[in-house]
């Protein structure tokens, strides 16, 4: 399968944005969907989507905080450090991956 | 998982149990005092978390109780990791702009540096926020040297 792209975007690009984007990876591995991972901060956002071009977004930051030139589908990272919600939105972005590499 | 060098960024002199605070500016003016006091912060330190926190917000709303993490880079002198466990909830603003105001009975502070070890232990600790058991345990310390031991004993 392909190895899917995945963004962290937090206000400094360093410490939620790495946790959210950590988590994710366990659980997509988990739910053995290859993927890999980059973070970056907001104000870094819009280039690095650009050269990326990441199949998913998960921001710590408001999601309209930072301009999306690609097609990514940005979800908030927020479930994934609280565990409020984090399952279903784990199962959520997997569905999404499907969907798109199908 | 958390290595040992992790492990000492938590130790009894960034553990706060004292700090009675109206707000987070209060509360980050009374965190300045003590981190300056010990060297770990730089000058713009309080300027910086406060725009930080006034731009992305940190409040976590997690299954047990609320918490914060406000953070903010390049104001650190060496990295740490305060612990706040202020006499009153503190109101922060719930991250991503999502939710409601979390009234946050544990504050915790990124002392960020690039390379460093704080990621590792800020994912560790979200791990043991969403164990009932554990926070009810770690709550329930009074003293910096309890805390730091009990939360050592979950991260383990």
């Amino acid at each position: 399968m392909k190895e899917f792209r995945i963004l962290g975007v937090c206000g400094a690009g360093l410490s939620t944005s790495t946790t959210v984007a950590r988590t994710l990876q366990v659980g997509m591995q988990e739910r053995s969907m290859p993927a890999q991972i980059r973070t970056c901060s907001v104000q870094e956002a819009t280039g690095t989507i650009e050269g990326y071009q990441p199949d998913v977004i998960l921001a710590t930051v408001a999601t309209t905080s930072f301009e999306n030139p690609s097609d990514s589908k940005v979800f908030s990272g927020v479930p994934l450090l609280t565990g409020i919600g984090s399952d279903e939105l784990l199962d959520e972005i997997v569905d999404y991956l499907k969907s798109k590499s199908a | 998982m958390i290595g040992t060098e992790d492990l000492e960024l938590l130790k009894p002199e960034l553990v706060f149990v004292d700090i009675d605070a109206v707000d987070t500016e209060d509360l980050f003016r009374q965190m300045q005092a003590r981190l300056d006091s010990m060297g770990y912060i730089k000058d713009n330190w309080l300027d910086a978390m406060l725009e930080r926190e006034r731009n992305y917000a940190t409040g976590l709303q997690t299954p047990t109780i609320g918490v914060a993490i406000p953070h903010a880079d390049n104001c650190v002198n060496k990295a740490y990791i305060a612990v706040i466990k202020p006499v009153k909830p503190v109101t922060f603003q719930p991250m991503g702009g999502i939710g409601d105001e979390v009234s946050a009975e544990l504050v915790i502070n990124l002392g960020i540096m690039r390379e460093g070890g704080q990621v590792e232990m800020l994912q560790a600790l979200m791990r043991i926020f969403m164990d009932d058991a554990a926070v009810a345990d770690i709550m329930a310390q009074k003293t910096p040297n309890d805390l730091v031991a009990t939360i050592k004993a979950h991260l383990a």
